[in-house]
């Protein structure tokens, strides 16, 4: 009987052992960039030199870039900002090369003017933020990287001008990364009327003690009527609570003293305001914020022609009669999008005569039936349709025109589409071996922004969503994404020592990617201190090639100028960080 | 055979004999086999391996474009847009104390603030003594080259730095240096060419062992 438990336990082993065939979970083969000699690196025909055990390329095509550092938020130096480092000559490689964070620029400053600047008298509250001693002013200023119209990231400290202990006026401090920004002063309380904002584009803020003194003098006046739109009884519609001002080119940030057109006064204006040199201000008429009516911008230059500070611009022809529209959004099989965003802008208002930059803005949400309703100015609009994310469907656009007649229109259907795919394998330069479960991610290409007078009359640029997969099997991977421009990278691990695979300004829809292959490194190699000399551990180093100039394109396909990052790592416990640079960047 | 007469003389044995003997009969013939051995009083003296720089014959030197002639280094090498491969060659003799000879192509070699502008991959050949003579080479791509005139330089060496890319030491480093024009002859003139002050004529040439 003894042998009975036994013989159980037997037959349970032989039938546990009865699996025909186990499954195939074969281990993903790492694909590791390591040689012996320089031959072991041109396997596949690529020149590749051996160094340092991993093949390296003898040079790179991207010759400048930048270097962003941003230490981690446990650091003694520099924690959690963003530092920008030109780099020269990335196009090879450079083992011993340490770096070290520029040291802050210590801004103090002051905003200075003459008391006849705000009136005489001044009204309360601007006496309140100014001091007669020192003629300076209690104001806010913002310091904004002027870098970021590149496209590279943006970064803005703000501050207080505070009254100081010692008869030295309102001053303000802050503690800035060196290099360029744009300065923008406002006066702390309701003395917008009497006072504009001060605009200082690109200082340079050296790494030190920085003396700002900002000082402003004579203001130019200007005045004008504006000619209100007239209604079909062959009224004049009231301009009251529209704001009047000026604003500079570049970023269209206000640079003159706010008016707002009220009953008493509802056509006529005055605003003063700084001149910005040769740079001709954007006059700007804006309607209260719940008012269908569009912003209307009128160039000075032109619209003050003999230059004496007086105009009368004109909307009279505007139309302001508004159109209910009521429409839907809905996929290629006509099922209901809910959730999706949609934008309107317009590209032409009717009424606004040739000259005049009318521009109507306006956005609903679908709802469950995929429908919105929206009340619209006669005109023609650009529509975009940004479905919610993981549902599949892409952003869309379409061009509507809303006449003036039927004073509610329905019917009208936007038709989003499926996201597109975006195909490729990836493999290696050593030996063309397909990469498996690396990162690859499609982000809309970081462009240089254009100037404010090109972004409010042109149309929309589509902006694409970020996507991310992995390679699977074979290397071969299949990325959904929306139409537009994008930077495509996949990022092979640390271990791997392959430098990122980057495809610039790529287009889509487009053909498949077909075989990438990754490129030989240009290796980059130090330790990262700060100002006194210490390793910063676990800060973030990326770079960015600059593109746009002549020399990353051929003249008959200029590349989009902007940045794109390229390479990403982080310093270890003793500050030393090993930069991987991909030698060739696909698509520029 | 009475018992007197003990054993028959036909069954003597070694092992018959008493254990002294034995081992005094083994202990000759150890002294006997030990003895030549020990009267050996001094070895042959072979010289520790010295490591030479690479010595070049710069008459066998040639850069050969792909299907093309070769081109020593007295004349100019001229290169097209097509020409995708450039071997540059040469015999070379060294002792070299069982290291490997490496070979790299470099372009423009020290002649700016960078060691070099471009770098190819060469031959490693297998350790061998100074009366052997041996062929060494390197290609490299000049399709990745602008139009212009370069500093073509074949270098020989026991030892790379691994992440400089260049010779550790110089003085085991042999160098042989072509001129290069990749274009229109007619369109780039030999003031061009770097690190050549416009009023010097242009001679390729070598250093090192020849």
């Amino acid at each position: 009987m003894r042998t009975c438990p036994l013989a159980f336990f037997l037959t349970v082993c032989l039938l546990s052992c009865s699996v025909d065939q186990m499954p195939d979970h074969s281990p993903t083969t790492r694909v590791v960039n390591t040689c012996k000699i320089d031959s072991d690196c041109r396997a596949s025909g690529r020149q590749g030199m051996c160094g340092s055990g991993m093949c390296v390329a003898s040079s790179g095509r991207l010759t400048q870039g930048i270097l962003e550092i941003v230490p981690p938020a446990s650091a003694f130096f520099g924690a959690g900002d963003s530092f920008l480092i030109p780099i020269d000559d990335i196009s090879h490689g450079r083992w011993n090369e340490d770096l070290a964070l520029p040291r802050y620029a210590n801004v103090e400053g002051i905003l200075t003017t003459t008391p006849s600047v705000l009136g005489d008298p001044p009204s309360e509250s601007c006496s309140q933020a100014f001091d007669t001693t020192t003629q300076s002013l209690r104001v806010h200023v913002d310091f904004s990287r002027s870098d970021a119209s590149q496209g590279l990231p943006g970064y803005t400290v703000a501050a207080n001008a505070e009254r100081v202990e010692g008869g030295t006026g309102f001053r303000f401090a802050a503690s800035v990364p060196s290099g360029k920004y744009d300065v923008y002063a406002t006066v702390i309380g309701d003395c917008e009327a009497d006072f504009p904002p001060l605009f200082a584009p690109k200082k340079t803020l050296d790494p030190g003690n920085v003396m700002m003194e900002l000082h402003v003098g004579a203001l130019s006046t200007l005045t004008g009527t504006v000619t209100p739109p007239v209604s079909s009884t062959g009224e004049q519609i009231s301009l009251t609570g529209w704001t009047v001002s000026l604003v500079e080119p570049e970023q269209g940030k206000v640079i003159s003293t706010m008016r707002k057109l009220n009953d008493s006064n509802p056509t006529n204006f005055e605003i003063r305001y700084q001149p910005l040199g040769e740079t001709p201000p954007i006059l700007q008429i804006v309607p209260p914020k719940d008012l269908i009516a569009p912003t209307i911008t009128w160039d000075l230059s032109v619209l003050d022609l003999d230059g004496d500070g007086q105009v009368q611009p004109s909307i009279s022809a505007l139309d302001l009669a508004t159109v209910q529209v009521n429409a839907s959004v809905v996929t290629h099989e006509v099922e209901a999008v809910a959730g999706a965003t949609v934008r309107l802008r317009s590209t032409a208002l009717m009424g606004a005569s040739a000259g005049l930059n009318a521009r109507y803005e306006t956005s609903a949400t679908t709802d469950a039936e995929g429908m919105f309703s929206l009340s619209l100015l006669p005109g023609t609009y650009q529509v975009v349709v940004t479905p919610p994310d993981r549902t599949g469907l892409s952003i869309s656009q379409a061009s509507w025109t809303i006449g003036r007649s039927p004073a509610v229109q329905s019917g009208r259907a936007i038709e989003v589409a499926t996201m597109y795919a975006v195909e490729g394998t990836i493999v290696d330069p050593i030996a063309n071996r397909p990469i498996e479960n690396i990162s690859v991610i499609a982000r809309p290409s970081t462009m240089s922004t254009g100037s404010y007078a090109e972004r409010i009359f042109g149309t929309a640029p589509l902006i694409a969503r970020a996507a991310s997969t992995l390679t699977g099997a074979g290397g071969g991977f299949v990325l959904g994404v929306d139409p537009g421009v994008v930077d495509i990278t996949a990022q092979p691990s640390d271990i791997s020592r392959f430098p990122w695979l980057v495809v610039g300004r790529a287009k889509v829809p487009s053909e498949p990617l077909g075989t990438l292959t990754i490129s030989f490194p240009i290796p980059w190699a130090g330790t990262l201190r700060d100002p006194n000399g210490n390793p910063v551990q676990q800060a973030r180093l990326r770079v960015y090639a600059l593109l746009g100039r002549e020399a990353d394109g051929p003249a008959d396909h200029p590349v989009l100028p902007g940045v794109l990052p390229i390479a990403e790592t982080r310093t270890d416990k003793h500050g030393a960080f090993t930069l991987l640079l991909p030698s060739e960047v696909e698509g520029i | 055979m009475t018992r007197l007469s003990g054993r028959d003389s036909h069954d003597w044995h070694l092992l018959n004999l008493p254990g002294v003997a034995r081992f005094s009969l083994l202990l000759c013939c150890v002294t006997f086999l030990g003895n030549p051995s020990c009267l050996v009083t001094s070895t042959t003296e072979f010289a520790e391996p010295v490591l030479s720089p690479p010595f070049v014959d710069a008459n066998t030197a040639l850069a050969t474009p792909q299907g093309g002639a070769g081109v020593p280094i007295t004349r100019l090498l001229r290169v097209d847009a097509d020409t995708r491969e450039v071997t540059l060659s040469t015999d070379v003799r060294s002792d070299d104390a069982g290291r490997p000879l490496w070979s790299r192509a470099f372009i423009n070699y020290k002649l700016g603030d960078r060691p070099f502008d471009e770098i190819f991959g060469g031959e490693v050949i297998p350790p061998g003594t100074f009366d052997e003579v041996r062929h060494i080479g390197a290609s490299f791509d000049p399709g990745r080259l602008n139009d212009g005139c370069y500093q073509v330089s074949l270098v020989i060496t026991h030892e790379f730095d691994a992440k400089e890319l260049i010779p550790i030491r110089q003085d085991d480093t042999a160098i042989l240096v072509w001129w290069m024009i990749k274009g229109d002859p007619a369109l780039i003139s030999l003031a061009q060419c770097p690190g050549v002050p416009p009023s010097s004529t242009l001679d390729a040439g070598i250093e090192g062992g020849s």
